[in-house]
């Protein structure tokens, strides 16, 4: 049943690209039917009281490199579970309302959110580390086609690439903090390893680091502090998929993340110090950035950051025991901040507008999605009466806690960032309700306003009811939660609405006062000289830093000589002789020995060729036409043939003949066709007296490490060779009486069919290189791309 | 058993009856494609023959190892042999939709089949000098093919690929002789068998490293990788897709079977000299592909990169590295491939490949970015497609190996990757910029995507069941750094002589 609620989206997902073109607008339904499925399934999962508190499903996939598809099914999985499928349900029958039949290619939009479902369901159902970070991938990857929806727009395009580059990135920490985890455990299967706990003692060093790269990963995805800047970024995208994956669902993964390593990793001492900090640093700092932005969408997008950061520094501040009431925030921020998603998504559907400022009285024209709002609002400020209040109770609470039990800077500092934030966050609130739906209407409004229609408005209703019915009757959710929690992650405490006059209740009562105080100063002003200060946009720092790594990449390639063709053979022989140079110096004991041997005979037919030939190469480097150096050079390489007469193989010396004559051509016809002229804009340079010694000393050089090499090699101790072999059995069993004949006919006979046929080729390519072969005209117009761009691309005059 | 000669013969054969075909026409292909077809089905048969870990063995000439020439073709050969066949396949048939026979070159076909028969004999030699023979066939081959159609600026950029690999093969001969004089024998279970008996100095790693730079010029290795990405850009989209798929693979491949069958396995020194440079090869091609601005110069790069991963996981020299090199080897083959020609297909539809200059086909070809998103995205190594296994394998065995920062370094290799895909993709399929008309209307391009899917498809197939591909890589492996069972099934072949001498 887990597996068909997984696989459904996933197996879905293709149909649903498919059907798109028959089915236009019509597809949605289609879609709906995944998650609703997933949804009734899981559910019934959920409440079958039967199964254990922890259990497990495994199919084989890879066993050889030990992966399967195991998923492990506790209270934890099956929350987020059942929050992916619900809301995706919720989402898509909101799309299909919200897309209508604006947008093209609705089939791929749909394809790309069941795909982003089923990888979602994957990763909270994951038990192998190494499949939670492959699904974890997957949520990546669908999230930037999601994004890049409307790729028509540069808006859409760069956030969809920060989302991918940063979330890739940090994805690839997570993957070697995973692997280091298993490598440290020795297991990979998280129910393994929570009922084990982990080996501090003996690995503790890898371990740690294993953590700090796992949480780097989970930062990203849930846009931490200081990966926070490609969420806004992200709202390019379609409001429902904003909705969906960059509040409700996908950059929660990093929340779960925390949550599934909290009983393993909460007793390190880096624990509280970096969760800590980053999270509640993002909080204060997400929350100030929501305040001062007027983009609706952005507000949403900061405010999410926010919590998000409270929800992970929640987890930094709990008792080893278990956290009391992370259930609680988690499902509070998915019922508010969905409906918000949903209603800012009408509302700007509605109006064409996306500026708070140019909104307004829209509660007239919209007072059930008013009141929707109004609840929303209410409980992401945390007034009573919605479940926000509760969890802001409850957060107050657990923040109180350690500060009695005796506080540490960290906690402090927790506490600080929290109630500041809190303060601005209930500002931001109410701007947002009292901007779009109070006040006077603009005038942009009444012009441009039409009416959206009840389904598109249901989602965010039913969520702002979820809100309301859990803010009034909490022991609703006491059984719940108390089926759900996990053993060293969860002590869910009962939940009530009043607790007493309580410190909690009081702070809190301040807090509304000062974040009402808050707006009242900026409503004032008129949000004039309200913006994000050009040091915190951060997205701008790295799209400049993306723009200048793409620059530096040039320069840098051009700096290891990459578009310089002259300069590349005269590298790879330094970096040849410099090596081998190296080996010669390092590697051969009692070198000096080697080198001279003890006894030199000298043959006087012999040296004189030797003599001729160093003639022949010293003169290539006196000459100064190319052509009379090719044509040295080749000289010396006739010479060469000499010493195969004087070895008597006088076939060796014709077939040296011939390869020497091909090639000398081959040369010839290539430098021939040099274009003489260098292109527009190349650099050029006429190769200076320097660069002439340079290349002697490394003639020079070359010449001497070959020398060093066969010195050594032949004085080292060598097993009899096959040659002395050869001789022998030459006649007896090749019927020959010339040893290089019959090596070159018969013993290795194929050798020469393999030289002939690279003689055939080579008069092949002259050939081709003599046609001259020239593009006509239709060739020119239909044949392949022209000429390729390097580094210093200009236009070409043919 | 002859079957070990068939994938070198079958090409030249082929090459020799297209070159002196008469006219120029349709018979000539329909010849060359049922000709590749069968190539792949020999790489099949092979396979099937090898799995798992039996060593074929054939003396040419009936002559035993020790006179004659040994093909040898184990596992790891065979599909090498298949792959590089598929590919050849593809990239060839790709090459007959894109232009019609009538303006088509003469010599393109005779002479990629020459370019196979030095390839696939690379892959099926037992004998150090009838490697240096099969390279000999295959640069020549890619010098023709490379100077072939171009004009004279691309022949500009193709001389340092002829100076460069000249210069290697010059220095490969040099190798050939002092093995030669080092070890009495150019035969490899010869060479491996004395390696395991003689005693060692330091002139053993010395020849080595001089083999190891031949075969790291025709890999790519940093610095010796210049040659390659401005030289391959010049190609033709279905030439370059072979070349970009196979022949620095080739390089990849010689490397691994010399260090895992032919020389002793215990260099030290040289192969962590080798996983640091392949990881600065790594990083220089990643950055070298975003530096570049049109898709053939940033594959170009890529192939440099590839090759980086590959040999940073040879490096680690253990079976599971060892197979984790396979494995991008054998994923690189079919995805580096496909993505020159979708790129290819993508250029014609925009008819150009400069980035600026393109547009607007994700909304109007939506099949092509399927193919290019999954291929891309395998490249960069996403799960769960082919390049994660490779990945994945790598991080663990250089884990394993307490190889930290080079294991370090190939996962932030992933990152330019994905950054250079990333980029292509936008400006190709997501921008819309104006002035960019994408020729729907050619009919080529439907033609094109067609055969390029058969490349997906196998790699999609290589992520989706990687056990059947991790197994038979980890066998290929296994096999590879088989040095025993290696000589003693090459000294098992006993050829006319019956194993004696007189």
């Amino acid at each position: 049943m887990l597996l068909l609620a997984l696989g459904l989206p996933m197996v879905g997902s293709p149909f649903l690209a498919l059907a798109g073109r028959r089915l236009g607008a019509r597809v949605g339904w289609l879609a709906l039917i995944l998650p609703v499925m997933s949804t009734v399934l899981l559910g019934v999962l959920a409440m079958d009281r039967s199964l254990p508190a922890r259990w497990g499903v495994e199919l084989p996939w890879v066993p050889t490199l030990g992966l399967n598809l195991s998923f492990l099914v506790d209270g934890l999985s099956l929350m987020f579970g059942l929050v992916v499928s619900g809301m995706g349900c919720l989402v898509i029958f909101h799309a299909i309302f919200y897309l209508g039949t604006d947008y093209a290619h609705l089939g791929r939009f749909y394809s790309y959110l069941a795909l982003f479902m089923g990888a979602m369901l994957g990763t909270v159902f994951a038990d192998h580390v190494v499949l939670l970070f492959l699904f974890w991938e997957l949520t990546g990857v669908t999230s930037f086609l999601l994004i890049g929806f409307l790729h028509g727009e540069e808006k859409s395009r760069v956030g969809a690439r920060q989302a991918l580059l940063v979330t890739g990135s940090t994805g690839l920490a997570l993957f070697a903090g995973v692997m280091l985890l298993q490598r440290a455990t020795g297991t990979s299967s998280l129910s393994v390893l929570l009922e084990r706990g982990l080996p501090w003692g003996e690995r503790g060093g890898e371990l740690s680091l294993a953590m700090v790269l796992m949480l780097v990963g989970a930062f990203g995805k849930s846009a931490q502090f200081p990966f926070h800047f490609w969420l806004p970024n992200a709202m390019a995208a379609p409001t429902p998929v904003s909705a969906y994956l960059h509040s409700a669902t996908m950059v929660k993964l990093g929340v779960f993340l925390v949550a599934r390593m909290y009983p393993l990793f909460v007793v390190s001492p880096l624990w509280l110090p970096l969760l800590g900090t980053v999270g509640f640093t993002t909080m204060l700092l997400a929350a100030v950035l929501a305040l001062v932005s007027h983009d609706l969408k952005s507000i949403l997008a900061w405010s999410t950051i926010s919590q998000l950061g409270f929800l992970i520094g929640q987890y930094g501040l709990g008792p080893v025991g278990g956290v009391g009431h992370d259930q609680l925030h988690l499902l509070n921020h998915v019922l508010y901040k969905g409906c918000l998603f949903m209603v800012a998504g009408v509302a700007m559907h509605a109006t064409g507008l996306r500026d708070v400022r140019e909104m307004g009285g829209l509660f007239r024209r919209l007072p059930l999605l008013g009141m929707a709002a109004v609840l929303a609002g209410g409980s992401m400020a945390g007034l009573p009466g919605t479940l926000g209040f509760l969890g802001k109770e409850a957060m107050l609470a657990d923040l109180f806690q350690p500060l009695r039990d005796g506080a540490s800077p960290w906690v402090l500092y927790a506490v600080g960032c929290a109630g500041v934030a809190s303060v601005v966050k209930i500002a931001f609130s109410l701007r947002l309700v009292t901007g779009v739906f109070f006040g006077k209407e603009p005038d942009g409004v009444a012009l441009q306003y039409h009416a959206p229609g009840l389904g598109m408005q249901l989602p965010a209703l039913l969520l702002a009811a979820g809100s309301l019915l859990f803010g009034v009757w909490p022991g609703l959710l006491d059984g719940l939660f108390g089926q759900w929690a996990v053993e060293g992650l969860n002590r869910p405490k009962p939940l009530a609405v009043w607790h007493g006059w309580s410190v909690e209740l009081f702070t809190s009562a301040g807090m509304v006062m000062m974040g009402v105080l808050l707006h009242e100063v900026g409503r004032r002003t008129g949000w004039r000289g309200w913006r994000i200060p050009g040091v915190l946009q951060a997205d701008k720092a790295f799209e400049w830093l993306v723009e200048r790594f793409q620059g530096w990449t040039k320069v840098w390639t051009r700096g290891l000589r990459a578009d310089r063709p002259a300069d590349h053979l005269p590298i790879v022989v330094t970096f040849v002789v410099m090596a081998l140079g190296a080996g010669l110096l390092g590697l051969v004991p009692g070198l000096a020995e080697r080198l001279w041997p003890e006894d030199v005979g000298m043959d006087p037919l012999r040296t004189g060729v030797a003599g001729l030939i160093a003639m022949t190469v010293v003169g290539v480097l006196v000459l100064r036409r190319w052509t009379a150096q090719l044509i040295s050079l080749a000289v010396s390489g006739f010479l060469t043939c000499f010493y195969f007469v004087l070895y008597r193989a006088p076939d060796l010396a014709l077939t040296q003949i011939l390869v020497e004559t091909v090639t000398l051509i081959l040369v010839l016809l290539l430098l021939a066709r040099f274009p003489n002229s260098a292109q527009v804009g190349e650099e050029t340079r006429r190769p200076g007296r320097w660069t002439h010694y340079f290349h002697i000393g490394l003639s020079l050089a070359t010449g001497c490490v070959a020398t060093g090499l066969i010195l050594v090699v032949t004085s080292a101790p060598h097993p009899e060779p096959l040659g002395a072999r050869y001789l022998e059995q030459t006649v007896p069993l090749a019927k020959g009486s010339n040893a290089v004949n019959t090596l070159l006919v018969d013993f290795r006979g194929f050798d020469t069919l393999g030289e002939v046929t690279v003689l055939v080729v080579a008069t092949l390519g002259c050939l081709g290189l003599l046609m001259r072969y020239k593009r006509t005209p239709e060739e020119t117009r239909q044949g392949p791309l022209g000429p390729p761009g390097f580094g210093v691309e200009e236009q070409r005059e043919d | 058993m002859n079957w070990p000669a068939a994938p070198v013969l079958l090409p030249l054969v082929t090459a020799l009856i297209t070159l002196f075909w008469g006219r120029p026409g349709m018979a000539r292909r329909w010849v060359t494609a049922f000709s590749l077809l069968l190539q792949f089905a020999v790489g099949v048969g092979l396979v099937m023959s090898t799995y798992p870990g039996r060593v074929l063995v054939l003396g040419l000439g009936a002559w035993p190892a020790e006179l004659g020439i040994v093909l040898v073709v184990d596992l790891m050969s065979a599909v090498m042999v298949t792959l590089t066949a598929l590919v050849a396949l593809v990239a060839q048939v790709y090459g007959f939709i894109e232009m019609r026979w009538a303006i088509s070159h003469p010599l393109r076909i005779p002479l990629i089949q020459f370019l196979l028969a030095g390839i696939q004999l690379t892959f099926c030699t037992g004998d150090l000098f009838n490697l240096f023979v099969a390279f000999e066939m295959m640069l020549i081959s890619s010098y023709a093919l490379l100077t072939l159609e171009a004009d004279d600026w691309d022949i500009k950029h193709a001389f340092p690929y002829v100076a460069v690999n000249l210069f290697g093969s010059a220095l490969f001969i040099c190798g050939c002789g002092l093995v030669y004089s080092l070890f009495g024998t150019l035969n490899f279970a010869g060479i491996a068998r004395r390696t395991l008996e003689m005693e060692r100095d330091g002139v053993v790693t010395l020849v080595s490293l001089l083999l190891l730079l031949v075969f790291g010029i025709k890999a790519g290795l940093f610095p010796l990788h210049l040659w390659l990405p401005n030289s391959y850009p010049t190609l033709p989209i279905p030439l370059l897709a072979l070349f970009g798929g196979v022949l620095t693979k080739v390089g990849v491949y010689v490397i691994i079977r010399a260090l895992g069958t032919v020389l002793p396995h215990d260099l030290g020194i040289l192969h962590a000299w080798l996983g640091g440079f392949a990881l600065v090869t790594a990083v220089v091609g990643g950055i070298g592909a975003i530096s570049r601005p049109f898709i053939r110069g940033i594959l170009s790069f890529h192939i440099v990169s590839q090759v980086g991963l590959m040999l940073l996981a040879v490096s680690f020299m253990t079976p599971l590295g060892l197979a984790a090199a396979v494995m991008i080897l054998w994923h690189n083959l079919a995805v580096k491939s496909s993505l020159f020609l979708i790129g290819g297909t993508a250029a014609l539809l925009n008819r150009s490949d400069d980035l600026s200059r393109m547009g607007g086909l994700w909304s109007r070809v939506p099949w092509l970015g399927v193919l290019f998103l999954v291929q891309a995205l395998s490249l960069a190594g996403i799960p769960p497609l082919s390049g994660f296994w490779g990945k994945y394998m790598v991080v663990r065995a250089g884990l394993e190996a307490g190889e930290h920062l080079l294991v370090a370094g190939s996962i932030g290799v992933s990152v330019l990757t994905l950054f250079s895909m990333v980029k292509i993709w936008l400006a190709t399929f997501w921008a819309e910029p104006d002035g960019v008309v994408v020729r729907v209307e050619d009919p080529r391009w439907r033609r094109m995507t067609g055969v390029v899917a058969v490349l997906a498809v196998v790699s999609l197939a290589m992520g989706l069941g990687a056990e059947g591909f991790s197994r038979i890589a980890i066998e290929a492996a296994r096999g590879v750094l088989d040095q025993e069972g290696y000589v003693r099934a090459v000294e098992q072949f006993l050829g006319k002589t019956g194993g004696v001498t007189p």
